[in-house]
């Protein structure tokens, strides 16, 4: 009779090898495009189809949107923090409006918004926005180590590839750990939800230290756990698992950056 | 005569920026086969010295090192740190800290990949590791989502496909329940047996292993202080007495003492998996609890559910009030927790500030506050240390701060996760004393841990598994149940 766990470690294998339906380069190469459209493109409708278009590739690739809630909190309130010393500090075509439209004797009203400045919020929010998704579809659906094995197939060392990756990798680790340090922080009394400026400064001074700390921890860890297993010791490196970059890969790459390319001309 | 496999002459140690000796002139042989293990005081320098076994002193960490490290009659100065991996492999006390890659399969094969051995090669020695480690289930998973136990045995599993020839594991029950250190236990044996590794554990228990160890090495303050070879070990020294233990569960809290904690078939889910089933548990005021289960049994999430840390459906009431959506920082005066990991419960820049900062955020008057906190330090012999940086604190006086910093504010309901990992027998004394106060005063314990002391030590027994209560009761009505589940270990 055959061993099944045996079986399963040759399939697990071979399965992986034909899961990467994608080669992570060519994903790499689409995040380079989007990035390069987003930042090429002053058209605010460009701009947000393309957002849109990453959020429907989330949507119905099953991909996670559980992103922590206070990073939805920092993105959302850095994104208002720009549109809103844009639309004050800008001024360009016609007068939109005053924030405070009364007047006080011989002065106001105060605080005119422009046409231009409202205009220039939204698109720097709109790549702000593009970015960060098309990052986050990225990290989501890309093994580091792949990502980190392809790079090596165009020439990039090993040792650089892996650095790299090894950021991607710890990633979700340092999401978790900042949760766990600040429900250590809810549990001795502070309110990790704070509605005033002295307080997000706490906050953010109580979850630096102890993530700095257990950071350098885990790099001498990782350090001595990477040396302890040869790593770096030869110029190049083995691979158990094959990432091929077949014809399906470049159909792929040509046919969005095909479309980008009409995109971005029309 | 054959020459020892390893030979240590002489070794001293200086970490970078101190002046402190890690490791004191220390002088030692192993024979090929041997199991040794290394125990002593927390900070006494055995990490260090299994650091410096497997040549990460120097290779990987800076500092000042005298004398020198032979393995098998070459000196460790003419190796390489790759030379060196190839002889002997350490399995660092963190599991978590050291995976390096996200999926078991990749872990494994780190190794022999960076050997840049063949395909063939590289998957021979990945299945016979996880064969070993009893791992092939799983081979699909995520690093990120195995339990402490689990990543544990991935971490060995991935020094075992570097084939070496001696085995330094350090705290290598930490994470551990009790079923999977009796098959480490095995697993050892037969690496030991079979394949004629040396073994080197470093343990704060070294009973654990009593009957797999020839040797015994005790290092304190960065010098040997004992060489023991079977059978002249004396394994009870490290060991807390069960007459110690007992004193606390013969205190007998009042009869007629009120319900503390009543919780009502709570679930809780993560990731869309129900991880907790209709618990229902009540809690008197006064006792001690243990809540005890395999590793991944839901300990730690419920811990977390009670202070609504995590989410969950069910009924908590605290004091016969419903509190299931009462924010974490208003509870936290009344139900204290010490987390497992002592570096995540430190926020503040000296030792004075950390133990205040809950008084602080409780808006309690500091001068009272100071003058407690440091008779607090002093009964924990951290005084000296009162204007340092917590951060610089050894593990085991970061554990003492974090009780303090609990101790405190005296909460009426204190919850305790696996409080004795990589606690020396001095740290586990004073916790021991804390249970007592706090059990004279009135005042509701709850511990998760596996060790076996609990036995002795706890008045009542919650036993998790799969997420479920599966079996509650006092220690004498409940003892068979453990016995046979192998829920904790016991001295036979």
């Amino acid at each position: 009779m055959e061993d099944k766990s045996k079986i399963s470690l040759e399939k697990d294998i071979s399965q992986r090898d034909q899961e990467n339906g994608t080669n992570p380069l060519v994903k790499f190469f689409v995040v380079i495009l989007v990035s390069l459209v987003l930042f090429g493109s002053a058209n605010i409708i460009k701009i947000y189809c393309i957002v849109f278009v990453i959020i429907i590739i989330y949507l119905f690739g099953g991909l996670s949107f559980k992103v922590a809630r206070p990073r939805y909190k920092m993105i959302i309130i850095f994104s208002f923090t720009i549109l809103l010393v844009q639309i004050l500090f800008v001024h360009g075509g016609d007068l939109v409006f005053h924030l405070i439209p009364i007047s006080i004797g011989i002065y106001g009203p105060f605080f005119p918004i422009y046409e231009q400045g409202i205009y220039q919020g939204l698109i720097i929010i709109g790549r702000f926005w593009g970015l960060i998704s098309i990052s986050w579809v990225f990290i989501n659906s890309t093994n580091p180590f792949d990502f980190a094995q392809s790079l090596t197939k165009i020439g990039v060392p090993y040792r650089f590839a892996y650095s790299l990756s090894l950021a991607l990798r710890f990633t979700p680790v340092f999401s978790i750990e900042t949760n766990i340090i600040q429900n250590a922080q809810q549990a001795r009394g502070l309110n990790v939800n704070p509605n005033n400026i002295r307080g997000i400064i706490n906050l953010l001074q109580y979850t630096l230290i102890p993530m700095i700390s257990s950071t350098l921890n885990r790099i001498r860890d990782i350090t001595i756990s990477m040396d302890g297993r040869a790593f770096g010791c030869y110029s190049t490196r083995s691979y158990i698992k094959d990432i091929p970059f077949t014809l399906k890969d470049w159909i792929k790459l040509v046919i969005v950056t095909g479309f980008l390319v009409i995109f971005s001309i029309l | 005569m054959a020459l020892p496999q390893i030979q240590v002459n002489n070794l001293t140690f200086y970490y970078k920026n101190s002046d402190k000796a890690a490791l004191s002139n220390i002088n030692l042989k192993f024979n090929e086969g041997e199991v040794i293990c290394v125990t002593g005081s927390s900070g006494g320098g055995k990490t260090t010295f299994g650091l410096a076994l497997s040549g990460h002193i120097p290779h990987t960490l800076a500092g000042d090192v005298r004398g020198e490290i032979i393995f098998q009659g070459v000196p460790s100065s003419d190796l390489s740190i790759t030379d060196i991996s190839q002889f002997i492999g350490l399995v660092q006390q963190d599991p978590e800290n050291q995976l390096v890659t996200p999926s078991v399969l990749e872990e494994v094969a780190f190794g022999p990949e960076n050997l840049s051995l063949p395909k063939k090669e590289i998957l021979h020695r990945v299945k016979v590791s996880l064969e070993t480690m009893d791992l092939l289930s799983l081979v699909s998973r995520s690093t990120n989502e195995l339990s402490g136990g689990e990543k544990q045995r991935v971490a060995i599993a991935s020094i075992l496909t570097m084939c070496p020839q001696v085995l330094v594991l350090d705290e290598p029950t930490s994470f551990l329940d009790f079923q999977s250190y009796q098959k480490l236990i095995s697993t050892l044996r037969e690496l030991n047996l079979q394949n004629k590794i040396t073994i080197i554990i470093i343990e704060h228990q070294p009973y654990l292993f009593k009957e797999l160890i020839d040797r015994l090495i005790v290092i304190e303050h960065g010098s040997i202080v004992g060489d023991f070879q079977k059978p002249n070990i004396n394994f009870t020294q490290q060991k807390i007495s069960q007459e110690e233990l007992q004193t606390i569960q013969r205190i007998r809290p009042k009869t007629d003492s009120g319900r503390v904690l009543d919780i009502q078939k709570l679930n809780i889910s993560m990731k869309n998996r129900l991880v907790a089933k209709e618990i229902s548990a009540e809690l008197r005021q006064g006792y001690v609890y243990a809540i005890v289960g395999p590793n991944g049994a839901g300990k730690t999430t419920l811990l977390q559910a009670i202070l609504n840390l995590i989410p969950s459906r069910g009924t908590i009431l605290y004091n016969n009030k419903k509190i299931s959506n009462t924010p974490t920082f208003q509870l936290a005066k009344k139900i204290g927790l010490i987390f497992q990991n002592p570096n995540h419960q430190i926020f503040e820049k000296t030792v004075l500030e950390e133990i205040t900062f809950a008084p602080k955020n409780f808006g309690q008057d500091l001068n009272k506050v100071i003058l407690n906190a440091k008779q607090l330090l002093r009964e924990a012999s951290l005084d000296s240390y009162i204007k340092m940086t917590p951060f610089g604190l050894s593990y085991g006086e970061k554990r003492r701060l974090n009780i303090c910093s609990i101790l405190i504010y005296e909460p009426d309901l204190l919850l305790l996760d696996e409080p004795f990992i990589g606690q020396d027998r001095a740290n586990i004394e004073y916790l021991i004393q804390l249970l007592k106060e706090r059990k004279l005063k009135g005042h509701t314990s709850v511990i998760v841990s596996h060790r076996r002391e609990l036995y002795d030590l706890v008045d009542y027994f919650f036993v998790l598994d799969k997420g479920k209560l599966v079996a509650q009761g006092r220690p004498e009505e409940i003892v068979t149940y453990l016995r046979e589940n192998s829920i904790i270990g016991f001295v036979s």
